[in-house]
């Protein structure tokens, strides 16, 4: 099985010239305490960066880095070529992961708030309330107060107010958090719908799922460093068609080797169990059980997988 | 001209904000109506119940008992004189009314008024008056007074007509009446021997218990105003909604201006109620409006300095700002002098109080009220003081702000 840094190496290799956003070897300090330890990253227009990490991983304090609101203690963030330092610059849109808006306001009175914040004239900007409340499907409850509003509504609403001065890079720290499938499909086909337009995302989630959905590369972050940084395709290549779980009647592995079976792409043995990647769901089934057999291990039990991008990185990170 | 469109823009994001911030209470009643509705009801019952007595009792009512030409001309001269206020009556036991009515005067013109002034002989008009209000009667005695005068003059008038007559051998009776009518057509008691208008320096007005508890207790309240809107804006932290509007073009010096200023303007608008509540019910306001104007714009900076203090402690340590906003501004009375006064206080206890906004508010309401100043050392000294606490508290608590924005992330 290929190691998180040679992939990383693998696809630093392909990333295409035009880059908006990059962090050179990012390191965040507070009271001699190391929360970030080196991150570098690219993000190309229209690309969702996916990261994932334990609670404490340093993702909210990477966001706030990349978003300029934090200065780095070394390595620097560049956007669009320019270094960032003091504030947001407008080219940002970040939605962190608390929900921020004004519960007593209306949710049209909430995005005019931010719009002229940023200086934006008012024909303009009723312009772009009219079109993200559009996009968003907000039009029920946009001349309502916000604390009228679902989860999943006022979830909508923040990252409307992340994007009223259309942002070149827009940062999504867990952006599902609470909220119910539909209202997360929605959600996760609005930031879809922001990358087809050439916005760039990162995004951080605890749902692996909610990555593989929208993240052209995901970043794996452990304790303040990077475990892993590739491409969801390669990855999801690497996830093969399923995973076989065989549970061997025998209380051991010993021997085991599926090497050069055809279709199976990866293997590992457990105490009791052997657990295949599969390229093809049926035809390296029968072969995987009898290399099995000659070496005198017979399955208690078998089962076949759908592929899980989290079972992987669980595995390639055994942190997370 | 590219500064200044940035100065225009940076303005332009501060009065949005400080709109936003004046809306987010002006919007919430229930706030506004704890906020605004201690203070204020306080200071309606303080002033129901304390009122200082008000000005002397200045109505005059006249008791017509001749009914002759001469009364009824007597009676509109006084009915047309103006600041007091002047009616006929019919009655006919005038002590007993001025018994039951002590803010009355009355001047009774007596029956055979104008036979005895066309005889040339003045009758004594007869004034009854309520002693426990009469010292303060002035303005109704000055106008029995004249019209008295008015008597004498009309009396002299005929006597002078009946000698000439009599000397012609003509009609005394006939000549008489026609001085009198001549003579009354022609008089105004405005030009009476007596002044008529009231001259000099108004008398100083007292500092009465309505003006303490408006100027001494009022800035306590207005300090419990402010403290509880930097309460109200801490919690705005809630959500991350103040680092949410930091990440737009709006920068912390403007944040905490806005801020500052819509504090300023609601610690003003409840003093510039207690206050008018107060003048409204009877408090003397001082010899100068304007003074006592810029005394309280200097008072609400002060109040608006503590309360951005209080703001930038409640970002720094938001656990404890709550107990500690409520024994500081205690302690503010207590130290400010509002409770004791300050000359009786220990002397570090003094010393303390003069970092308070309570002691050189009170300091300069007296110097205006009390003492008449109006643009001495004695107004100016604790007018600057308290513009100067104002803006030094402001400027520290920004710097917690700024300070715990910065950690909190």
């Amino acid at each position: 099985m290929a190691s998180s840094e040679a992939v990383t190496a693998a696809h630093s290799d392909s990333l295409p010239h035009d880059v908006r956003l990059v962090a050179h070897e990012i390191r965040f300090r507070r009271r001699h305490h190391e929360i970030l330890k080196g991150i570098s990253l690219e993000l190309e227009p229209g690309r969702c960066l996916g990261i994932a990490g334990p609670n404490a991983a340093g993702k909210s304090t990477l966001l706030g880095t990349l978003a300029g609101w934090l200065h780095p203690s070394e390595g620097h963030v560049e956007l669009n070529g320019r270094h960032l330092h003091g504030g947001v610059p407008p080219e940002v849109g970040f939605a962190a992961q608390e929900v921020s808006v004004y519960p007593h306001l209306t949710g049209r009175e909430n995005l005019k708030l931010f719009g002229e914040l940023y200086d934006l004239d008012r024909q303009p900007l009723e312009r772009r309330i009219d079109e993200l409340v559009d996009r968003f499907e907000l039009e029920p409850w946009i001349d309502h107060e916000a604390v009228h509003y679902s989860g999943g509504v006022a979830r909508r609403l923040h990252l409307c107010i992340a994007l009223i001065n259309s942002p070149q890079v827009l940062l999504l720290d867990e952006p599902t958090t609470g909220l119910d499938p539909s209202s997360r499909r929605n959600l996760l086909g609005n930031v879809v719908d922001l990358l087809q337009d050439g916005v760039s995302v990162v995004m951080t989630s605890q749902l692996l799922g909610d990555l593989e959905v929208v993240a052209h590369r995901l970043m794996v972050i452990v304790d303040g460093r990077r475990e892993l940084y590739a491409d969801t395709d390669e990855l999801v290549a690497q996830l093969g068609a399923a995973t076989l779980y065989v549970e061997l009647a025998q209380h051991h592995g010993n021997g085991v080797d599926l090497d050069g079976v055809p279709g199976v792409i990866s293997w590992k043995v457990e105490p009791n169990a052997v657990i295949a990647r599969l390229a093809d769901t049926v035809a390296p089934l029968h072969a995987v059980l009898e290399r099995l057999a000659r070496r005198g291990l017979h399955a208690a039990r078998i089962e076949v997988q759908p592929p899980s991008l989290e079972q992987m990185l669980k595995e390639l990170v055994p942190d997370l | 001209m590219s500064a200044l469109f940035t100065l225009f823009q940076s303005t332009r994001r501060t009065l949005r904000m400080f709109l936003h911030e004046v809306w987010l209470v002006a919007a919430n009643r229930r706030f506004v109506a704890a906020l605004f509705g201690i203070p204020l009801a306080m200071t309606l019952l303080v002033n129901l119940a304390l009122q200082d007595h008000g000005p002397p009792p200045d109505g005059l009512a006249i008791v017509d008992r001749d009914q002759s030409l001469v009364s009824h001309r007597l009676t509109n001269q006084a009915l047309k004189w103006r600041g007091l206020s002047v009616a006929t009556l019919e009655t006919a036991d005038p002590d007993a009314y001025v018994r039951n009515h002590p803010d009355t005067v009355i001047l009774v013109l007596p029956a055979g008024l104008q036979g005895s002034v066309e005889a040339g002989r003045s009758l004594q008009l007869e004034v009854v008056a309520n002693r426990a209000t009469q010292s303060r009667a002035g303005m109704a005695n000055l106008v029995a007074y004249n019209l008295g005068i008015e008597v004498e003059v009309l009396a002299g008038a005929a006597a002078t007509a009946r000698l000439d007559a009599s000397r012609r051998g003509a009609d005394e009776n006939a000549a008489a009446a026609s001085a009198v009518r001549t003579t009354q057509a022609g008089y105004n008691i405005h030009r009476a021997r007596m002044t008529t208008s009231v001259v000099g320096a108004p008398q100083l007005p007292t500092f009465g218990t309505q003006a303490r508890f408006a100027t001494d207790e009022g800035i306590s309240l207005v300090e419990f105003v402010g403290l509880m809107l930097a309460f109200a804006m801490v919690h705005d932290r809630e959500g991350g909604r103040l680092t949410r509007l930091l990440w737009t073009r709006l920068r912390l010096s403007q944040l905490a201006l806005a801020k500052g200023a819509s504090i300023f303007f609601f610690t003003g608008l409840c003093l510039a109620a207690i206050l008018a509540i107060s003048i409204a019910f009877g408090m003397a306001p001082g010899p100068s409006i304007g003074a006592l104007a810029l005394i309280s714009v200097a008072a609400a900076i002060a109040v608006t300095g503590y309360s951005m203090l209080i703001l930038g402690i409640g970002h720094w340590a938001p656990h404890v700002v709550q107990l500690l906003g409520v024994v500081a501004t205690v302690a503010l009375s207590v130290f400010g002098g509002v409770i004791w006064p300050a000359d009786s206080l220990p002397g570090l206890i003094r010393f303390v109080g003069t970092l308070t906004p309570n002691e050189w508010a009170t300091e300069a309401y007296h110097a205006l009220l009390l003492h008449g100043e109006t643009g001495g050392a004695e107004l100016w000294r604790p007018v600057i003081a308290l513009a100067v606490l104002g803006v030094v508290q402001a400027l520290v608590g920004t710097r917690l702000l700024v300070y715990a924005m910065r950690q909190s992330h």
